[in-house]
């Protein structure tokens, strides 16, 4: 063979592992997406479990407060069946923003409920209530990371899929980038919450 | 603080410093050489050549001490998680203890963010002052280390700003990249302890027939031992850096690990620190993987071999300026209350919106009751320009229903 063709060879190959490897690396970060929003749905499974010991806790103190409560359990059967319809469709835009605003909504109304439980006393220094606070602040923050973490996995993902070169092996190979989880659907929830009487 | 920029930037320098640190064992092999030639020539007459095989045992022997030493040193420090924590003096979280427990959850939360498995939590009962580490070889057995005195004095949002540090410091692999380099700088202390050996007057007392072989021994194998400490020291430096940027990125806020760093540097955390069990010459080998080593305040001569960076450089970086020490007292011991949901901490209600300390109920339920319009007339009309509460959803927006759009018939309003 001619050092020429050689060349060529060599090139065409160097092509070819390159493609494969590009191709490779974007298989991996798009399961990473899966499973980030997989861990996603556990956490949002665990709140969801939570929530019924808390509103029971909580009811047998706050008799005044049955709007609240059972706005909770309206939002969190809202959450469960925007969880249901969000399985399998991971990273497309709508799913992502229902799930979105079915999670914040339940999200912003047991921050709530816990504002008004700061108002009572007695309830705050219930022992099983401290417990209950202390899990529902550590399930807020595994459902907060864990969308971080699905937005974390998204970001790395469309970053590899739409820079160049790969976004050549990317488009060839139909890798479309994902959607984030956006935090807030109104601008009404962006804002912090303040007491007026 | 622009975190990825700050891991990019140690990410570079400490393949530089890597490569630096390869060259050394290359200029000792070449120093020692060279060294040993330079041997030669004084101790044997001029015009008698060098013995067949000269520089290349000389090489392979060096290369023989510094790898067979880091092979050695490796085994030992490669070790479970749960043996080294052992070793320490530490325990096993408990789960009925209210700041144990809450230190778990904090480790299942920054693994989360972090996308990795969580390491076993456990706490160091004796130690009273801010400090944490992890250890372990393989990823089933990493344990992360955290202070009694660490539980007792952070929020819960310094905790987890702590956790995630030595997070960032597992899912970077600065675990297995600290003990290489341990190992390798054993091994370059290996050639300087064969040059004494070399020098040990006989039993006679007279000087050996080797001496001058053994000074020159001796001489590069300082000089190289003594380049890679200074190199490995630089090393975990930049892994500092990285990890307090991963931490960062992780909580994504600077408060958490910042506050932790403040305090650390206050007095009190200072106080703590001295009074602190000394860990023994075996624990030394993991200095690199606390958190802080306040000794140095400020960069000297002294602080080059020293592992961490200075506070002061580190909560810059952080902050972007130069910030305060902050005291840190022991808190007492309640749940933070759990606030806006996303956020670990929400200072007292009472403070931060100058309220009276206890609503009576009827209060509440009349200002809950209060239809939105009612709320937002009243806050026009008043003197702060604060937005009223947002209106109760009355029912779950509906593209986060099915079909049916059933909510079981009941509104709010």
């Amino acid at each position: 063979m001619e050092p020429l063709q050689l060349v060529i060879l060599a090139l065409v190959l160097a092509l070819a592992i390159w493609a494969l490897l590009t191709y490779n690396a974007l298989v991996r970060r798009r399961n990473e997406i899966g499973n980030a929003f997989a861990q996603i749905d556990v956490q949002l499974k665990r709140r969801f479990d939570l929530v019924p010991n808390l509103v029971e806790t909580a009811s047998r103190y706050l008799q005044h407060e049955r709007q609240t409560l059972e706005a909770v359990a309206q939002a969190r059967a809202g959450a469960g069946r925007a969880a249901d319809a969000a399985r399998g469709h991971a990273g497309e835009r709508q799913a992502m923003q229902a799930l979105s605003a079915a999670d914040g909504a339940l999200g912003q109304l047991l921050g709530r409920l816990m504002v008004v439980v700061e108002a009572y006393p007695a309830l705050k220094a219930d022992a099983r209530m401290a417990e209950l606070s202390e899990e529902l602040a550590h399930t807020e923050n595994r459902i907060a990371f864990a969308r971080q973490a699905f937005n974390d996995a998204v970001l790395d993902y469309n970053n590899a899929a739409q820079q160049a070169p790969a976004n050549l092996v990317a488009g060839l190979f139909g890798f479309r980038a994902a959607a984030m989880l956006e935090a807030t659907e109104q601008p009404a929830q962006r804002e912090a919450p303040r007491v007026r009487f | 603080m622009r975190f990825r920029r700050h891991r990019e930037e140690a990410d570079s320098r400490t393949g530089a410093l890597m490569v630096a640190f390869a060259l050394t064992v290359v200029a000792l092999v070449a120093v020692v050489n060279l060294a040993l030639a330079l041997a030669w020539r004084l101790t044997l007459p001029v015009g008698a050549g060098y013995p067949r095989l000269f520089f290349e045992t000389n090489t392979l022997v060096v290369l023989m001490l510094v790898l067979g030493g880091w092979w050695v040193e490796s085994r030992r420090l490669r070790q479970g998680g749960a043996v080294v924590a052992r070793w320490a003096g530490a325990r096993v979280a408990a789960d009925d203890i209210l700041r144990e427990r809450r230190l778990v959850n904090v480790v299942q939360e920054a693994s989360i963010a972090a996308r990795r498995r969580p390491p076993e939590a456990w706490v160091l009962p004796e130690d009273d002052s801010i400090n944490a580490f992890v250890a372990g070889w393989r990823d089933e057995d990493t344990v992360i280390v955290v202070t009694r005195g660490a539980l007792a004095r952070l929020t819960r949002a310094e905790l987890q700003g702590v956790v995630a540090h030595e997070l960032g410091h597992l899912a970077s692999g600065d675990t297995h990249r600290h003990m290489k380099l341990i190992g390798l700088v054993w091994g370059l202390q290996m050639v300087h302890g064969l040059g004494v050996r070399l020098m040990q007057p006989g039993e006679d007392g007279k000087r050996p027939a080797g001496t001058w072989i053994g000074l020159a021994l001796r001489v590069s194998g300082y000089a190289g031992w003594l380049a890679g400490r200074l190199l490995q020291a630089a090393i975990a430096r930049q892994r500092e850096f990285h990890a307090d940027a991963a931490a960062v990125q992780f909580t994504r806020q600077v408060d958490g690990l910042g506050g932790a760093l403040r305090k650390i540097a206050g007095p009190q955390g200072r106080a703590a620190t001295r009074d602190a069990v000394a860990p023994d010459a075996s624990l030394a080998c993991l200095s690199h993987l606390w958190i802080a080593e306040p000794r140095h305040a400020r960069w000297s001569l002294a602080s080059l071999l020293s592992t961490h960076p200075p506070l002061a450089e580190r909560l810059r970086r952080l902050y972007g300026r130069t910030v305060s020490a902050l005291p840190a007292p022991e808190l007492p011991e309640q749940p933070d209350s759990p606030g806006w949901p996303g956020r670990s901490e929400m200072p007292a209600l009472q403070d931060t919106l100058a309220l009276p300390a206890a609503p009576s109920p009827e209060r509440w339920a009349h200002a809950a009751g209060k239809a939105p319009e009612e709320a937002e007339a009243e806050s026009r009309t008043s003197s702060h320009s604060q937005p009223a509460w947002p209106p109760w959803p009355d029912t779950v927006p509906s593209a986060a229903l099915d079909d049916e759009g059933d909510d079981g018939g009941r509104r709010t309003r």
